[in-house]
């Protein structure tokens, strides 16, 4: 596993991931994503909570990037919106491209289902299955034939290393070993982005470090865009960027290091 | 996710929690139960009663005094009905020797009576008629023979009893020949008739028979209580009847002031009464299905509430809200429909058991019973699972990853 933290510069062909394109104005390259005055308040009981005031954010496609505050700063839902779990209350949100504000809940789902790849602090793993039933769960709200989904869990399974545990259950793995089937789990249906929510947390530090070599990887090699919500620095030093946020606003955002792409070069 | 997927992760859940399954399939299982063995009882009953019609022969009218407008089965004189003409022996002489449908014609007196052999004496029913009575009623007698025509006309005190009577009185003496009062007047017993046990409500082993002319005089009345007419064959039933009602009219001064009902009419009625019993019973036993319906309800509400997380994570990887929906619909119908299967089975398996030790019960399990109890348990899975589904397709993915 190389180490991430000497690999700083640009990578080879970040454009590798491009997916859906948008007629570009002006022959720019669409954004992976695209926030503008992204708001969210939350009422209960009448009383209305800010929990994220006015975000803007842009991130490129290729990007491996992390977002760190403190609890309550609104980085889970920042996360939430970013993730299509959530719709934010004012701003617009653009997803390749597309403008998910305005997609109906089963739109979202679908976004959910094959654009983006979640991956929890608690692993979030159903704990009846197994690993290779958890991994083919994406698969099976895609449409996948059974058979497929048999293939396709086997060989993601493997390729985070767990090709001895596919029948395991998550009370049988360690946290490690859970949180790559998460891992595998999202990354099935073969998604550009992936979000992780405090992936180490719940981790030691040797079975957190796996994991942040597999993620690292993952972007490098595969192109795969990551952004990762944490508070806790170490993590966030092995992003090429970090986004700090605080009280519902970004407060530092270190910028893109990937280079202005296209064929009208400035942006 | 398509039905198939559907119905497999619903056995998954189901058979996780197995007592909880089988406490909740329960109520369902004991509905369908009930509402099939119910049914089954009535159409059994009901067939048993057709059983019997046909075993009295199914060519029989029943001519009783007084004008009905309502057909029933037959009784007395319609009380009130003051210029009512009473049935008489002569009516049945006519009948029977005038009309040509007619192959037989049986008059009847009923009356209660105690019957007295040495020091031993029984309540019963005594029955006067005439020597067809055996041919039209298809009772013969078991041993010595039924007393003839000479018998009825000269009002002979001769008498033929059932086989009930022949044991209580005599135990294990021959009866014949020998000598029983009847309401204090002494008759010479000629005949002990066949077992017949049961019938209508009636004992038919626990009656006495005499003439009769001799009855007439015993209960000092004159009207008979019915005639009961054989038509040659089940094709002259309808012709009978109308030559029956104008032959009496005629002989009653053109008043028609009795009333014919055929076996297939007091079949009919019988039956209205069991269908009416039978649905009765059978609504009844639904509700015991209704509420076994609230209990999948209750039980899928728990289901969604502590599965919350399952329900954030399935959808936070693409479930659509039909797609929960249909998960958790399929589970309480799955849970329902497996209820009213094992229901089923156990009406079945009790019909086995029953028809072994009470081989008399009348149960007979018809498919559309089956049928409709099982469609209704299905019904019913979809309908009490709805509300829960509802809830857990409408539940908000971020609220429900971060419930415990």
């Amino acid at each position: 596993m190389s180490d991430p933290a000497t690999d700083t510069v640009v990578r080879p062909n970040p454009d590798a991931s491009l997916r859906a394109t948008t007629g570009g104005e002006g022959g720019g390259v669409p954004f992976l994503i695209e926030g503008r005055g992204l708001r969210r308040v939350f009422s209960t009981g009448g009383v209305d909570t800010v929990a994220l005031a006015s975000v803007d954010v842009t991130i490129r496609h290729g990007e491996m990037l992390a977002i760190i505050g403190p609890s309550g700063s609104g980085k889970s839902t920042l996360m939430a919106l970013l993730g299509c779990l959530d719709r934010p209350t004012s701003g617009t949100y653009l997803l390749e491209g597309r403008d998910v504000t305005r997609l109906s809940d089963d739109d979202l789902s679908a976004v959910r289902n094959r654009t983006i790849g979640f991956v929890f602090q608690s692993f979030h793993l159903l704990p009846r299955s197994t690993a290779r039933e958890n991994v083919e769960l994406p698969m099976i709200y895609a449409g996948v034939p059974r058979r497929e989904r048999r293939e396709r869990s086997k060989a993601r399974l493997e390729a985070v290393g767990l090709g001895h545990r596919l029948d395991h259950r998550p009370n049988q793995m360690s946290g490690g070993e859970n949180q790559r089937v998460a891992i595998a789990r999202a990354l099935v249906n073969n998604p550009g982005l992936i979000l992780a929510d405090e992936p180490t947390g719940n981790l030691d530090s040797r079975s957190g470090a796996e994991i942040l070599g597999l993620f690292t990887r993952l972007n490098r090699e595969q192109g795969v865009s990551v952004i990762l919500v944490t508070h806790d620095p170490r993590v966030a030093e092995k992003c090429d960027r970090v986004i700090e946020i605080l009280d519902g606003v970004v407060t530092r955002d270190s910028g893109s290091v990937i280079p202005t792409h296209g064929a009208g070069g400035a942006s | 996710m398509n039905l198939l997927e559907s119905v497999r992760v619903a056995f998954d859940a189901l058979t996780h929690n197995k007592l909880r399954t089988g406490l909740t399939m329960l109520g369902i299982i004991i509905g369908v139960f009930a509402v099939i063995s119910l049914v089954s009882l009535g159409h059994g009953a009901q067939a048993y009663v057709a059983d019997k019609f046909a075993s009295l022969g199914s060519n029989l009218l029943l001519v009783t005094p007084g004008k009905r407008e309502t057909k029933g089965i037959g009784g007395g004189p319609v009380i009130g009905a003051q210029n009512v003409h009473k049935l008489t022996i002569e009516d049945s002489s006519a009948i029977r020797r005038r009309l040509p449908s007619v192959t037989g014609a049986s008059p009847i007196i009923f009356g209660l009576g105690l019957i007295k052999y040495e020091n031993r004496s029984r309540n019963t029913m005594v029955v006067g008629t005439n020597e067809e009575f055996p041919e039209v009623r298809n009772l013969r007698p078991q041993i010595g023979s039924f007393f003839g025509a000479d018998d009825v006309d000269a009002g002979r005190r001769v008498v033929a009893i059932g086989t009930l009577l022949q044991e209580e009185l005599f135990r294990d003496e021959n009866p014949l020949g020998q000598w029983i009062e009847v309401l204090g007047t002494p008759y010479r017993v000629i005949a002990v008739m066949e077992h017949r046990g049961q019938s209508l409500g009636l004992d038919l082993d626990d009656l006495v028979f005499i003439p009769v002319s001799s009855a007439r005089k015993l209960f000092n009345s004159d009207g008979l209580t019915e005639i009961v007419v054989q038509a040659r064959t089940e094709a002259d039933v309808d012709q009978a009847v109308v030559e029956v009602s104008s032959l009496l009219k005629d002989r009653h001064g053109g008043v028609e002031d009795v009333t014919v009902v055929t076996q297939t009419q007091m079949l009919d009625t019988l039956s209205t009464i069991l269908d009416v019993l039978t649905v009765t019973l059978a609504g009844i036993a639904a509700i015991s299905l209704i509420v076994g319906g609230i209990g999948i309800m209750n039980i899928m509400l728990v289901s969604v509430r502590e599965r919350t997380r399952e329900i954030g994570i399935r959808k936070a990887v693409g479930a659509r809200g039909r797609d929960i929906l249909a998960q958790f619909l399929v589970e309480s119908v799955v849970l329902s429909v497996a209820g009213g299967a094992v229901g089923v089975l156990l009406a079945f398996l009790t019909q086995v058991v029953a028809s072994m030790v009470l081989p008399g019960l009348p149960i007979l399990i018809t498919p559309w019973a089956v049928v409709l109890a099982v469609s209704f348990s299905a019904v019913i899975g979809v309908f009490f699972g709805v509300y829960p589904a509802r809830r857990a397709s409408n539940l908000d993915p971020i609220l429900a990853l971060r419930t415990e």
